[in-house]
């Protein structure tokens, strides 16, 4: 989905129409919800993050040019906004140095469980696991993920290749049953 | 290796949905004050409110500060969460009470304000601009100006007095009795809050599902109608509470072209509906305005279709309107529709003769006093005609106007052809209802 910015509620939501910035951003709100919670991992910071989200792109409508697609443009803000989250010192340390679950690194010789990727992808840097939830939760085209964070395409693929090899341990088990 | 992967991924982050709530959360938070200010000539007069601002900080701060210094017996404790106070933004829809007064709502500040005859204004429902559709429908049952409303825009009194509200974000028909009781009266709101639904017909109004229930009007019987704004469908609710959708089989336009915002009937009882993209700007089709006989048969009133300007003074089914607004009549049954887009009031002679009334075309709140044509209009979205053909037109936010007050209520004397404004940013506002 690559949906183009319609010129008409552009201008109309730059004057102040709420209900024409929802029919613009309101169709988003799904994904930009699943990457928050990706890149958070609590529904409730993820909610907290697509909002404040929200209220950027309100703010940084001005910068919206009919035509842009809507998706990468909105879709940035949410990531923006949830590496601001991951920034606060208060998310570092209850949210980063969270324990992990039993299971924690190095088991391969079992088959991984939801939570160890979870733990895993929680322990990827930010930038390795943004580009991840875009890319394999989000299911976007490298073209769009990298309109989304900001950086070449070249530079989503290695990012993708460190991000997948700290959680190789994970994917390992599976292959092996698979 | 990506599908598994992917595949991983989208088990170990298995997550539900967002809440449905969040849409409307969103929407209804958004800060209206912060809405991208259009550039003018400076004329210094922004400076005054700072400079009072700053003055009236200066004191405050200076008794705060006496105040510690003499005791702490002296200083208030704050209160936890301030009260955000009643402001008028964006005024919507407008009707006319039975005693004549003027009730209008703010969708972005979601509150019904109605007009005192002393000029000022009072809050007759709600409770504050920012209040979130997840606190549900809180309130209900009790005084309306204890209850949350989230995005009000059309107004209807029925023959008792009562007053309905199309709570258009909360998806749904809330009931203010004589009283000053709420209660809604039509839609869950259960399914989607935020996106609303299209169910319940053949059952009670109370179950039925909306999808931004926009315009509201009663019939010569007692039922409401109302236009179900993105389902593209008018639903009728009996006086004994259930509710239908009208048959819309004799539409002159494709269904997917007819977007039903603002109703109104005339006195013979045909219902007339203004099909546009509601509070959209116009997406280039559905511009028009329809009629729908006491038979049941649809017919063209007003507009081609096409959105745009143009055929003044020849028949108004060969004019393109760029609506997105009310209609209304005057004693001797000429239709008033608000050309939203156009930024005019244009009216429909009993031959079916278009003209604009009022608005110049330019986007603005200039010319009161003066005759109603040269007048600057802003978005005029809701009308409600009163006795003495007093046409009152809500003007929509002023994207540069201060970011507190932008809209306003103009009064259009139609006999005189003078308009003038009844209440903008400066009418003082009652909160106690």
């Amino acid at each position: 989905m690559t949906d183009l910015a319609d010129g008409d509620l552009v201008t109309r939501a730059k004057k102040g129409d709420r209900l024409a910035f929802d029919r613009l951003v309101g169709p988003l709100i799904d994904q930009a919800f699943r990457l928050a919670y990706g890149m958070l991992h609590d529904r409730q910071a993820a909610e907290d993050a697509v909002q404040e989200a929200a209220i950027r792109a309100w703010r940084k409508l001005n910068n919206l040019r009919p035509g842009t697609e809507m998706r990468p443009w909105f879709l940035g803000i949410v990531a923006n906004q949830c590496r601001t989250t991951m920034r606060g010192r208060w998310w570092s340390v209850l949210r980063l140095d969270a324990p992990p679950s039993s299971a924690g690194f190095g088991f391969e010789d079992q088959i991984a469980t939801g939570e160890d990727l979870r733990v895993a992808l929680r322990r990827l840097a930010p930038e390795h696991r943004e580009v991840i939830v875009l890319r394999y939760f989000l299911d976007l085209p490298l073209g769009e993920v990298a309109a989304i964070a900001g950086i070449p395409v070249g530079t989503v693929k290695s990012r993708i290749n460190r991000g997948l090899a700290a959680m190789r341990p994970f994917f390992r088990p599976m292959e092996a049953v698979t | 290796m990506d599908e598994l992967i992917r595949s991983r991924l989208h088990d170990a982050l298995d997550v539900e949905p967002p809440p449905p709530y969040l849409r409307s959360r969103i929407i209804n938070s958004l800060p209206a004050a912060e809405r991208p200010v259009r550039w003018r000539v400076p004329s210094f007069q922004w400076a005054r409110p700072w400079v009072a601002a700053l003055l009236a900080l200066a004191v405050v701060g200076g008794l705060v500060y006496v105040g510690r210094a003499i005791g702490p017996q002296l200083v208030h404790k704050a209160p936890q969460r301030p009260i955000t106070p009643a402001i008028l933004i964006s005024p919507t829809g407008v009707a006319i009470a039975p005693d004549g007064s003027v009730y209008f709502s703010d969708v972005l500040s979601a509150y019904v304000f109605h007009q005192l005859p002393d000029g000022s204004i009072a809050t007759v429902a709600g409770t504050r601009p920012d209040a979130s559709i997840s606190e549900g429908d809180k309130g209900m049952g009790g005084p309306a100006t204890s209850a949350n409303l989230f995005g009000p825009i059309g107004l209807a009194f029925d023959r008792s007095g009562n007053l309905y509200i199309a709570d258009t974000y909360a998806q749904r028909i809330r009931r203010i009795d004589r009283n000053g009781v709420i209660t809604t009266i039509a839609g869950t709101g259960i399914a989607d809050p935020a996106l609303g639904g299209y169910a319940g017909d053949g059952g009670p109004a109370k179950s039925a599902l909306f999808s931004f229930p926009f315009g509201i009007a009663f019939d010569g019987q007692g039922a409401l109608y109302i236009s179900d704004g993105d389902n593209g469908q008018i639903r009728r609710v009996d006086a004994g509470g259930r509710i239908s959708s009208l048959d819309l089989s004799t539409l002159p336009m494709p269904r997917s072209q007819f977007l039903p915002g603002f109703l109104a009937f005339d006195p013979a009882g045909s219902l007339y509906a203004e099909s546009g993209d509601t509070y959209l700007a116009p997406t280039g089709r559905g511009c028009e305005i329809v009629r729908r006989t006491v038979g049941g048969v649809w017919s063209p009133v007003a507009g081609t279709g096409a959105c745009g300007f143009s055929g003044d003074g020849g028949p108004a089914t060969s004019a393109e309107i760029s609506s997105g607004g009310g209609i209304a009549f005057d004693s001797a049954g000429n239709l008033y529709l608000a050309d939203t887009y156009n930024h005019r009031i244009r009216r429909v002679d009993r031959n079916g003769v278009i003209t604009t009334v009022a608005g110049s075309g330019t986007e603005g709140f200039a010319g009161d006093g003066g005759p109603s044509s040269k007048a600057e209009l802003q978005f005029p979205r809701g009308l409600a005609m009163a006795r003495g053909d007093l046409l009152y037109v809500a003007e929509d936010a002023d994207a540069s106007g201060t970011p507190t007050a932008p809209g306003r209520i103009r009064l259009l004397h139609i006999a005189s052809g003078t308009i003038s404004t009844v209440i903008d940013s400066q009418t003082p506002i009652h909160t106690s209802g």
